[in-house]
């Protein structure tokens, strides 16, 4: 049995295509622990939970040890011929590398701070490449539009400049000094604001917002969204917050994440095609889409091509 | 692959005009192509690929502004008759950048939209259906009489999950009888074939009465059939023959598809129930892996690294300089304040472009000589540093020339 | 004041949230979490409803679940001439009509009975019999369009055949507008879409996430 060598250099899909190394090898969500702890209490020690992860099935477990760190409590396996996998929990969802880890799963290191708290909104699965959730959840012009009400309104719809920097040391990528005008930026419905974000791409299907908090300016909300690649045409988006906002409920704030998730579900469905067609020259970008334009350049540079259409 | 490319040239009916009215979107597919068809507040037919240049939205998922087509994403909008974008609310007070929704022929006969999938300059003539052209002519004549009693009736578009020839085939054995209804009847018909996607059904009795079926092939495995009854009709009369034929349309369809019955393949569709869930025998974790904690600075942290623009000074940002253009040597001027763009464009030099809010790179020119000004967000810093390429619609120049490559 | 205890993602409770802005009828309401953590399976909901359903309204001092019969009171409660509002959301003086709408409400339950659980499939990974639910959508969706266009070139365009809108419209709505998150085409289906839109124009129309106004 037992083979991790197996896989490790390249993956393979079931229908033999070549995944890219950079993704094969990487960390990706597969499971809030949420679900897998509620799993584990509703069916006992053998209660499995399955999912897909870059079109292999994989089986996951809760299993609490004496002694064991909750981080080291979960086995995850492939369903195919039960190879086991390298899992870790962190930021309230387990990542697992089909491969083998070539780096640790991102840093986000505000969610450390002790008066944050974390939630993990849900996972949805959608019918789209989860590179063109990513890119979506990169974008600010679509706020009026498909977030009417919630994150902008007509006719506040201009993008102002904002800034674009690259992370030599860790190979990411910033939009410092985004800011939009919303009239009902978080929970706490108030008056409109101003609100200013920083986007930051850390992994090809991995992105976090930073949003000003209004009762402490200087600090961040953390939202991030984690996506697990299926396959190419599917994806599982898992939205985990980093809140210091107390003002509201955990369920308050699940659910104002939930609408805006959801609103955007009807977007990303009904993109053609589903994969994130790079280097194609089919789909045209304006000046306030020069976060994704550059997320595009840097997933070329780092050739990836999983979830995209490959050049067609 | 010849009779696809015939197929490919003619002439396809897609809706009943009357779809179109209360600003209307309607959502069809063609030989593959997913397409919407819409008619502007002016009157003018709309048919156009159905996805946004932008994102590569639906437009179908749009909104009809009455000489617009609004995108739901990012409320872009695209004019009627060019399909050019007009606006982009991102950017309310910018002129709109140079894309298009991709757009086909149209003409409007019988009261249906047709298409034809061909690039303009290639568009065949148009083969009129001699049996509905009487009736078209009838519905245009100066007889006020001719034209009260309804000659033709339209009939409900039916979705078919067969394949086109299929469904033609199935229409030789088609009958019907506005007289009485009866879905059983098999005989006293006759099928013609009228066109290559059209069939005309004709009663043998002496009434004689006509139907006449277009072919639409949406995709494989998928076909909309519309139709037109030839009358004379009574206006009461109208809507007992759509149901007629409507109930025997349905039986041939659910005969077909029950033929064909084609099962929709989901990719990637949800979790694979043939394989066993058991878990297996040793459970133990993968081998250990002693990993680089990944490292980042927290957002808003002072000092995070990173590129910083090089201050702009103010006395150079606008000021004139010189082009050379290295193939076709020549030198111009570019003044304060105009674009390296659109001085080429003056001359008569086209580069191509898009965005041209140096976004998307399409303008992306190679420097041979002095030292470009970069004022764009495509190129990473290396690209800038290197100073071998420009992006000309936004950048300009550190050095008094600058040597292109055109 | 009316109380609604539902999920913001929830269809069975966006009929009713729906039907309430278009009577223009105001609300509180109590977040009943559906996932990820099934409040409406804890035990304070199922005291309320055993069935642990949503939507639940509270109204008059009581409780009533199962979004049609919600409909049916908002309705007669706020829509009927005594209470100066429009009666055509439920036809009282008609019973050949107030049968059909009855009809009609039975076809949407079935209609979301397959439309909802197949969005559920995608959303949430729920088991479920794919082919037979595509099949039946199929057959429901393909005799509601036929209807809709029928009755517009009969000058009736609301699924009852009637000039305004039923309840039955209201129900029949929701799981059509949700077609795309349940993974099923709605190309084949333009009466459909005429329908909605239609039904997206009227006022106090008001949209769920996924649900976009009609300008």
């Amino acid at each position: 049995m037992g083979m991790a060598t197996m896989a490790s250099t390249a993956g393979e899909a079931m229908n033999g295509a070549m995944i890219d190394e950079v993704i094969w090898n990487d960390w990706h969500p597969v499971a809030a622990l949420d679900a897998l702890d509620a799993a584990r209490a509703a069916g006992g020690s053998n209660a499995v939970t399955r999912t897909r992860l870059l079109g292999v099935d994989i089986g996951m477990l809760a299993l609490p040890q004496a002694g064991a760190r909750p981080q080291d409590s979960y086995r995850v396996w492939r369903l195919d011929d039960q190879t086991p996998c390298h899992a870790q929990a962190r930021y309230g969802v387990l990542w697992v590398c089909a491969g083998e880890p070539r780096r640790d799963i991102l840093a986000i290191p505000e969610a450390d701070e002790p008066d944050r708290r974390l939630l993990h909104a849900g996972a949805f699965r959608v019918h789209v490449s989860g590179l063109r959730a990513v890119e979506n959840f990169l974008d600010m012009g679509h706020f009026p539009f498909v977030h009417t009400g919630y994150l902008g309104v007509e006719p506040y719809t201009e993008v102002a400049p904002y800034r674009i920097e690259r992370d030599e040391l860790s190979d990411e990528l910033y939009a410092h000094d985004c800011r939009f005008y919303q009239p009902r930026a978080a929970m706490t419905a108030g008056a409109a604001l101003e609100v200013r974000y920083v986007y930051r791409v850390a992994r090809p299907y991995s992105a976090i917002l930073y949003k000003t908090c209004p009762p402490q300016p200087e600090r961040f909300d953390v939202i991030a969204l984690f996506v697990q690649p299926v396959d190419e045409e599917w994806c599982v988006a898992h939205t985990v917050m980093s809140y210091l906002d107390d003002a509201s409920s955990d369920s308050e704030l699940r659910g104002f994440q939930q609408t805006i998730f959801a609103q955007d579900i009807k977007i990303l469905v009904n993109q053609v095609p589903k994969r994130l067609p790079l280097g194609t020259g089919d789909e045209h970008p304006v000046r306030a889409d020069a976060m994704s334009v550059a997320y595009r350049r840097w997933l070329s540079a780092q050739r990836v091509t999983y979830g995209t259409t490959h050049g067609r | 692959m010849a009779a696809e490319e015939r197929i490919e040239r003619a002439w396809f009916a897609l809706c009943d005009v009357d779809q179109l009215g209360d600003r209307a979107i309607y959502h069809t597919e063609l030989l593959g192509r997913e397409l919407v068809v819409w008619r502007a507040g002016d009157g003018t037919f709309n048919v156009w690929e159905n996805r946004c240049p932008h994102r590569g939205v639906r437009l179908s998922l749009g909104h009809h502004r009455g000489e617009a087509l609004q995108c739901q994403y990012h409320g872009w909008q695209f004019s009627s008759g060019s399909g050019a974008c007009r606006f982009v609310p991102a950017h309310p007070d910018a002129a709109a950048p140079a894309v298009a929704v991709k757009t086909w022929p149209v003409e409007v006969h019988y009261g249906f939209v047709w298409t034809c999938l061909v690039a303009v300059g290639e568009v065949p003539p148009f083969a009129p259906i001699e049996e509905l052209e009487d009736d078209a002519s009838l519905a245009a004549s100066e007889d006020a009489d001719a034209r009260s009693q309804v000659r033709s009736v339209r009939l409900r578009t039916v979705a078919i999950e067969a394949p086109g020839e299929a469904v033609q085939h199935a229409l030789a054995g088609y009958c019907f009888d506005h007289a009485r209804f009866d879905p059983w009847q098999a005989s006293g018909c006759v099928t013609f074939d009228v066109a290559p996607h059209a069939v005309m059904i004709e009663q043998l009795d002496d009434a004689g009465q006509r139907v006449v079926f277009v072919v639409q092939p949406a995709r494989a495995g998928r076909t909309y059939l519309h139709g037109v009854a030839l009358g004379p009709f009574a206006e009461a009369e109208r809507l007992s023959v759509q149901r007629h034929h409507q109930q025997r349309l349905n039986v041939m369809r659910d005969a077909l598809e029950q033929q064909f019955d084609q099962r929709e393949a989901l990719s990637g569709e949800g979790l694979a129930d043939q394989l066993p869930l058991c878990v297996p025998q040793t459970l133990s974790p993968a081998q250990p892996v002693m990993l680089q904690r990944s490292v980042s600075k927290p957002v808003g942290a002072p000092g995070l690294s990173g590129e910083k623009r090089s201050p702009v000074n103010p006395d150079m940002t606008d000021r004139a300089f010189d082009l050379y253009l290295s193939r076709s040597r020549r030198t111009l001027k570019v003044a304060a304040g105009v674009t390296v763009l659109q001085t080429l464009r003056n001359h008569g030099i086209d580069v191509p472009s898009s965005c041209e809010q140096g976004v998307c790179g399409t303008c992306r020119t190679r420097v041979i000589e002095g030292t470009p000004l970069h004022r764009d967000d495509f190129l990473t810093p290396q690209e800038r540093a290197a100073g071998d390429c420009m992006l000309v619609c936004v950048s300009r120049a550190a050095t008094g020339t600058l040597t292109l490559d055109l | 004041m009316l109380k609604l205890y539902d999920d913001e993602l929830c269809g069975e409770s966006y009929k009713v949230r729906l039907m309430l802005g278009l009577l223009g009828v105001p609300y509180e309401r109590a977040r009943i979490e559906l996932y990820p953590s099934r409040q409406n399976a804890a035990p304070d909901f199922l005291a309320m409803n055993p069935l642990g359903t949503l939507p639940l309204l509270e109204a008059q001092g009581a409780l009533l679940h199962d979004a049609h019969a919600i409909l049916v009171y908002l309705a007669r409660r706020y829509g009927g001439t005594d209470s100066g509002g429009a009666a055509h959301w439920l036809p009282l003086d008609d019973p050949l009509q107030l049968a059909y709408v009855q009809t009609w409400l039975g076809f949407a339950a079935q209609l979301s009975g397959v439309i909802f659980p197949m969005r559920t499939h995608v959303l949430h990974g729920a088991p479920l019999n794919d082919d037979a639910a595509r099949h039946k959508a199929r057959k429901l969706l393909r005799i509601l369009d036929e209807r809709c266009w029928f009755n517009e070139a009969g000058g009736t365009p609301f699924v009852c055949a009637t000039a305004a809108p039923t309840v039955a419209d209201v129900a029949c709505f929701v799981p059509v507008a949700l077609l795309d998150e349940a993974g099923i085409e709605s190309i084949d289906y333009p009466a459909l879409r005429r329908w909605s839109t239609r039904i997206k124009r009227l006022a106090g129309f008001t949209a769920m996430a996924g649900v976009y106004a009609a300008l």
